[in-house]
């Protein structure tokens, strides 16, 4: 006899048996917050997971600001001043200018930033794995344009075995823009792409806060699903304006309201 | 240098005890000894080995220090690296019981150049009595003869040279201490009569010899000139350099691996007593075949850790080609740099706390490993310079040394900034188009094979070039939305539209 005043924990208690038996030490995983509850919410960890390998992508125009930004957002809050974020490029590469003032902005001042300069991109691997294998670092970033399936799995065991988070980034092209190139799947625990999308108008002469449109396309044990998030400057975080179905697909929509 | 010990203690520490007496004392047997005395201690009858009880009750204010073997040492051996000024052959003779001190020059070949022996020995004591130290200058054909005219020869005078082939007339007139014998023989030599070098030449050395050993006849031929005695200069300091020899040829990478912790173990001891870490190291094999195969590594703070540079040396072995074999590895550290426990507190910031050991080894071996492989600037930390031009505000610095203060101002900037700022074909809005687009913002842009349509724009911030560099134009920062809401960073300057940077 069901009761209907069944507490309503007892749900969550037993979706939370059923996923650690799907995936024994998914419970135990620590987590780092996307930046806003409904995200972390959509996430069966109840947000990102911590030593473990994300892929970030960006969409078809292949425009990197956004990726660079939600990436170099969530990497500000895994670090600190004693833990900092290795951030692996291509030297030589569009990758190669990383902008310290851009970038402190995002949560990630000097004492908190270290760039890494390899020659190719298997270099680039190579250093991601060495430094996910590093305990004393809080998140690795490497961009680099393709992670076969070995070289993936290669970075989640290292994630795995140092703690250390990792992201996966595509390889730029001038300004933050990459070559049209799909980039492939990596073998991640998440894997999220990034595109800009028209901001609101704002009632001054001016931009207001960047909006983007945030896809959550792969992830291990949850389902993929896609919001509309507007950042804040000031604090990094998130919120979610509203999904892409509530919405008029058409910008030039918003730039009549403008 | 007779009263070294003392002279050397009012110098660095104990300024005003120049014309008050003080002595220094060590334990010996449990008791404290005067091992030190300086002259107006000496003036009171207080004198070297007594009781330091005695000492006091001979002169109630007496200043007493702990004497500091170590400390005179090193300042001996400084003062004969100083000393080199006017000799290359310098040595130190070493340290007595009574707090006094000597030093060997050899000035053979060099006096001329300082207009003689008697300046020469003129300018060494003004020196000396500019550094506060009393000293006593002795010259003689042989080490022997200098030293005993140092001691015995003329005492009113600061200094004693015997001219060139005149030993045989002076010395003979010293006193058998004067031989560089230890105390209990001549007291032997005292109780039988025999009171000066005189009275022992003129005994036959074979009784000589047999009565006192070897020593007495050795001492006085060697005060003579008649058997060589070999001046042994002072070393400078020893390379750090380790090499370990096989019997069997190595072949394989774990043998020589081990073999290198040994060489390590060996080195980063000599390193901690010295203060020092390692910033660079090779390794040298050499092969059965007479070649050698070598392999060096940096690190990008000074360590000493056996285990951290025996890991840093794992990727770097397999660079060496073992041939037909290895017979023996020298490891050496060409550059060496002081490592203070202070210094270990890498990036302690004020308002964190301090980083584990263990966390900043790791950090150090990261930082090793990749700078390794991907060469000294492979890993760098950005930090800020002041400078308002976007290019200038940032510097790279070494990701191990404590970051330094200063940020950068809290103007939005581009995450990616190009190293050349690229030209964009800007097509002018209409003249009646709505701000910002009326302030001379382009309605479109050409980059590349891109086309943006600009929606909105933000501006301009005015960055004037640094008029202590090349002249230029004074720059309007946009910051502009296109359609698909990408964001730009773009300047204009003179007319032309540049774009510098894409934002988030």
């Amino acid at each position: 006899m069901a009761d209907p005043h069944r507490p309503p924990h007892l749900l969550d208690s037993l979706r939370a048996s059923i996923r650690a038996l799907e995936r024994p030490g998914a419970e135990r995983t620590p987590v780092v917050s996307v930046g806003a509850a409904a995200l972390d919410a959509a996430l069966p960890w109840g947000g990102l997971p911590r030593g473990r390998v994300h892929q970030v992508t960006g969409g078809e125009d292949g425009f990197l600001g956004p990726v660079l930004a939600f990436a170099a957002g969530l990497a500000g809050r895994l670090v600190t001043e004693d833990a900092p974020l290795l951030w692996v490029v291509q030297a030589g590469s569009a990758d190669d200018a990383l902008y310290g003032p851009g970038l402190a902005a995002l949560g990630l001042p000097p004492g908190r930033l270290l760039v890494a300069r390899a020659t190719d991109a298997a270099e680039v691997l190579w250093c991601m794995e060495e430094a996910l294998r590093c305990p004393a670092l809080g998140a690795v970033i490497g961009q680099v344009r393709s992670v076969d399936m070995t070289a993936g799995r290669r970075l989640q065991l290292a994630a795995e075995q140092g703690g250390v988070t990792g992201f996966v980034l595509p390889s730029g092209h001038g300004a933050g823009w990459r070559e049209a190139v799909p980039t492939p799947p990596a073998a991640a625990t998440t894997r999220w792409r990034v595109e800009a999308a028209p901001s609101a108008a704002v009632p001054w002469r001016g931009l207001g806060p960047p909006r983007w449109s945030l896809t959550l396309e792969r992830c291990q044990g949850g389902l993929p699903r896609s919001w509309l998030v507007e950042r804040a400057d000031a604090t990094g975080d998130l919120a979610v304006v509203a999904t892409l179905s509530d919405r008029p697909a058409d910008p030039g929509a918003l730039r009549r309201l403008a | 240098m007779p009263r070294f010990r003392t002279d050397r203690l009012i110098r660095e520490r104990f300024a005003a005890w120049r014309d008050a007496p003080l002595v220094a004392v060590a334990a010996v047997n449990g008791a404290l000894r005067v091992c030190g005395v300086n002259a107006a201690a000496q003036a009171s009858g207080i004198g070297p080995g007594l009781p330091l009880a005695d000492a006091r009750a001979l002169h109630p204010a007496l200043k007493a220090v702990e004497a500091e073997p170590e400390a005179d040492a090193a300042a001996l051996d400084a003062l004969a690296q100083w000393a080199t000024r006017w000799t290359p052959w310098t040595a130190v003779e070493g340290l007595d019981g009574g707090g006094g001190a000597a030093l060997w020059l050899d000035i053979a070949g060099c006096a001329h150049l300082f207009g003689g022996e008697e300046a020469l020995v003129g300018d060494l004591l003004t020196r000396l009595g500019g550094l506060d130290l009393c000293a006593r200058v002795g010259v003689g054909d042989t080490k022997g003869a200098a030293w005993a005219v140092c001691r015995f020869l003329d005492p009113d005078r600061p200094f004693a040279i015997i001219p060139e082939g005149a030993g045989r007339q002076i010395l003979p007139s010293l006193p058998v201490a004067a031989l560089r014998l230890d105390a209990a023989t001549v007291e032997t030599l005292r109780r039988l009569g025999l009171r000066t070098i005189g009275d022992l030449l003129a005994l036959p050395r074979g009784p000589l010899a047999a009565r006192f050993g070897r020593t007495v006849a050795e001492r006085l031929d060697q005060a003579l000139g008649l058997t060589r005695e070999p001046f042994t200069p002072r070393q400078p300091p020893a390379p750090y350099r380790a090499r370990l020899g096989f019997p069997e040829p190595l072949g394989l990478i774990d043998d020589v691996a081990a073999g290198l912790v040994r060489l390590l173990d060996a080195l980063c001891a000599r390193l901690e007593r010295d203060g020092k870490g390692a910033r660079r190291l090779v390794l040298e094999a050499f092969r059965v075949d007479g070649t050698v195969s070598r392999t060096g590594l940096g690190t990008a703070r000074p360590v000493r850790d056996p285990l951290h540079l025996a890991r840093l040396f794992r990727d770097r072995l397999e660079d060496l080609d073992a041939g037909f074999g290895i017979e023996a590895l020298v490891l050496s550290i060409p550059v060496a740099a002081p490592l203070s426990a202070a210094q270990q507190d890498i990036s302690r910031r004020l308002n964190s706390p301090p980083q584990s050991a263990e966390k900043q080894r790791e950090m150090a071996l990261l930082v090793d490993r990749l700078a390794g492989r991907l060469g000294a600037m492979g890993v760098v930390r950005p930090v800020a310079r002041a400078s308002h031009l976007p290019e200038r505000a940032v510097a790279a610095a070494n990701p191990l040394e404590p970051v330094p203060e200063g940020l950068w101002p809290p103007h939005l900037r581009p995450l990616h900034l190009l190293t050349n700022p690229e030209r964009v074909e800007a097509s002018p809005a209409p003249p009646d188009a709505p701000p910002p687009f009326c302030d001379g913002v382009p309605s479109h842009l050409r980059w590349r094979r891109h086309t943006l349509r600009l929606v909105r724009a933000e501006g301009p911030e005015r960055i004037s070039p640094e008029w202590w560099a090349a002249p230029a134009h004074a720059r309007d920062y946009w910051r502009v939305e296109d359609a698909h809401g990408r964001r730009l960073w773009l300047f204009t300057q003179a007319g032309e539209w540049f774009l510098h940077g894409g934002l988030a």
